[in-house]
């Protein structure tokens, strides 16, 4: 049996639709059910939050999964990534208000950025010197600066239209971001020839 | 009214029951293996001074090492690993003993892990050194050692990834310093499409890292990369080889040849393994050859060894 994770939200129906391509097809009518089964009776799908994918990969609980580089990188999670699979492309910015000075704040105040990204924002000022505070929030980033929770932010960005509405500005990438295919390194060496034959199909999906 | 309790920290564990009791079992089934293969039971210190397991491990210890002062200001650090320690009493206490030397241990190892993970610190383990003795013989006799543990442990389906590291030396020693690099994530993350760009204009050496980082499987995989092998890539294959033909058809059903590792590349010097089975998502051992490690103790010799992970064991093993 070869268990993928996939995560909910944004990545989710394209993940779904590649997977389909590849011949895999999810149960369309899942209810309540936490493991989803395929029209492939060796393949089932658990649905997580973003975040929680490579935990169940690293860890083993599932073999494969699907899941942005932004949280991957985060989380620092061992796992291969044997396929970069073409969707789900946004980049991790920093962000500040139009309205105010970058990036040398008035006074000489150390910046304040709050985000979802506190390992990713941390290593990006760490490695180019700048002292920043960290500030860890779960949702709703855009709105710290309005809220005078942080100066500047640290974010996923796609189209841009969710921080110019919030009179924010994009300043700098820090990563582009895309979906990956993971695998457990475990998995890939005891179940090589299913891990192959998912790869192999996957792989023509993502080359047509 | 009394105080609570304090609690344990972050990354300890108390093992009761069953946890210890299969633990045991696990250390008492090595002791007899390693005891019947002529290995001579080490009790090393629980801690040394730091620079003892960097000496050995190389600057990527030196994250993860439990460190604490002395007394007089120098630095501790909890036992990192057994091999570090051996090597040291090999080099001093048995500097002048008969080779090759068969020693062995069993107990735990120390690591930092990363704040608020809430992975376990410490990890039972146990596992061999051959030390003073090159030869392919001494390979064999460590690897069949590691099947020989793992049988006797209780493991049924498990399996042995078997490489070397002159299968991809060879095509990493010709890139530039940041190319090597990215070749290397490339390959550690087995992502075949952007090792092939990033190797599209490689010289015809790193070019051929491209198929060998993906070999892996049985004999004929093996046997069909030889053939297309470049002159500095063929003796790693060729003793890979040799290797599984010196094993009885009961290991060698167990092992696996697999090229694409490269974590080990600058602690190995020869072959490298990893063990894995059934119901654990990491590997549950893992050894190889390090000729360089005793030189760093001032006593140059061969050296190949292997140690087992008996938590991922024990846990593999629980119904």
């Amino acid at each position: 049996m070869i268990r993928i994770a996939l995560a909910k939200g944004r990545l989710f129906e394209p993940a779904a639709a590649c997977f389909a391509k590849a011949g895999i097809v999810i149960d369309p009518n899942p209810g309540r059910r936490l493991l989803i089964p395929s029209n492939e009776p060796a393949i089932e799908f658990l649905i997580v939050k973003p975040s929680d994918v490579a935990v169940y990969v690293e860890s083993g609980a599932a073999d494969l999964g699907v899941t942005g580089t932004d949280v991957l990188r985060e989380s620092n999670a061992d796992v291969l990534e044997p396929l970069e699979l073409g969707f789900g492309a946004c980049r991790l910015v920093v962000a500040s208000p139009a309205s105010t000075p970058w990036p040398d704040l008035p006074g000489g105040k150390t910046a304040r950025i709050a985000t979802k990204y506190p390992r990713l924002a941390w290593a990006h000022f760490a490695q180019a010197g700048r002292p920043v505070e960290i500030i860890t929030v779960s949702g709703s980033v855009e709105v710290a600066p309005l809220l005078g929770l942080s100066h500047w932010i640290v974010d996923l960005v796609d189209t841009g239209n969710t921080l110019r509405a919030n009179g924010l500005s994009e300043r700098e990438t820090i990563l582009q971001v895309g979906a990956v295919l993971v695998a457990n390194r475990a998995s890939q060496k005891l179940k090589l020839d299913q891990h192959l034959a998912l790869m192999a199909s996957l792989e023509r999906v993502v080359r047509a | 009214m009394t105080r609570p309790i304090a609690p344990i920290p972050p990354g300890a564990l108390d093992l009761t029951g069953p946890a210890a009791l299969s633990r045991r079992r696990l250390q008492r089934a090595a002791a007899d293996v390693l005891e019947h293969g002529g290995y001579e039971e080490l009790l090393p210190p629980t801690f040394e001074y730091e620079e003892v397991f960097l000496r050995a491990g190389g600057s990527g210890v030196a994250d993860r090492l439990i460190r604490f002062t002395d007394r007089d200001g120098r630095m501790l650090a909890l036992r990192y690993d057994f091999t570090a320690s051996i090597a040291r009493v090999a080099a001093t206490t048995f500097r002048d003993a008969t080779r090759p030397l068969r020693l062995s241990y069993s107990g735990k190892v120390f690591r930092q892990e990363p704040e608020r993970g809430g992975r376990p610190r410490e990890t039972l383990q146990a596992g061999a050194e051959l030390l003073g003795q090159g030869d392919l013989a001494a390979d064999v006799e460590i690897v069949r050692l590691t099947l020989e543990l793992a049988r006797t442990m209780g493991l049924r389906d498990f399996q042995l990834n078997l490489g070397h590291v002159g299968a991809l030396a060879p095509g990493l020693a010709v890139l530039g310093e940041a190319e090597r690099e990215a070749v290397r994530r490339w390959i550690d993350r087995k992502d075949k499409g952007n090792l092939t760009r990033a190797l599209a204009d490689a010289a015809p050496e790193a070019r051929a890292l491209g198929g060998l980082a993906f070999v892996i499987g049985r004999r004929s995989v093996l046997e069909q990369a030889l053939r297309q092998a470049s002159a500095a890539t063929r003796p790693a294959l060729e003793h890979l080889l040799q290797l599984e033909s010196a094993l009885p058809p009961a290991d060698r059903a167990h092992v696996v040849f697999d090229l694409g590792e490269v974590r080990g590349l600058d602690y190995y010097t020869g072959i490298h393994f990893e063990l894995f089975t059934a119901g654990a998502g990491q590997a549950a051992g893992a050894g190889g050859r390090y000729d360089d490690l005793m030189g760093r103790f001032g006593a140059p010799m061969p050296a190949v060894g292997v140690s087992l992970d008996l938590d991922t064991i024990a846990e593999a093993l629980a119904p």
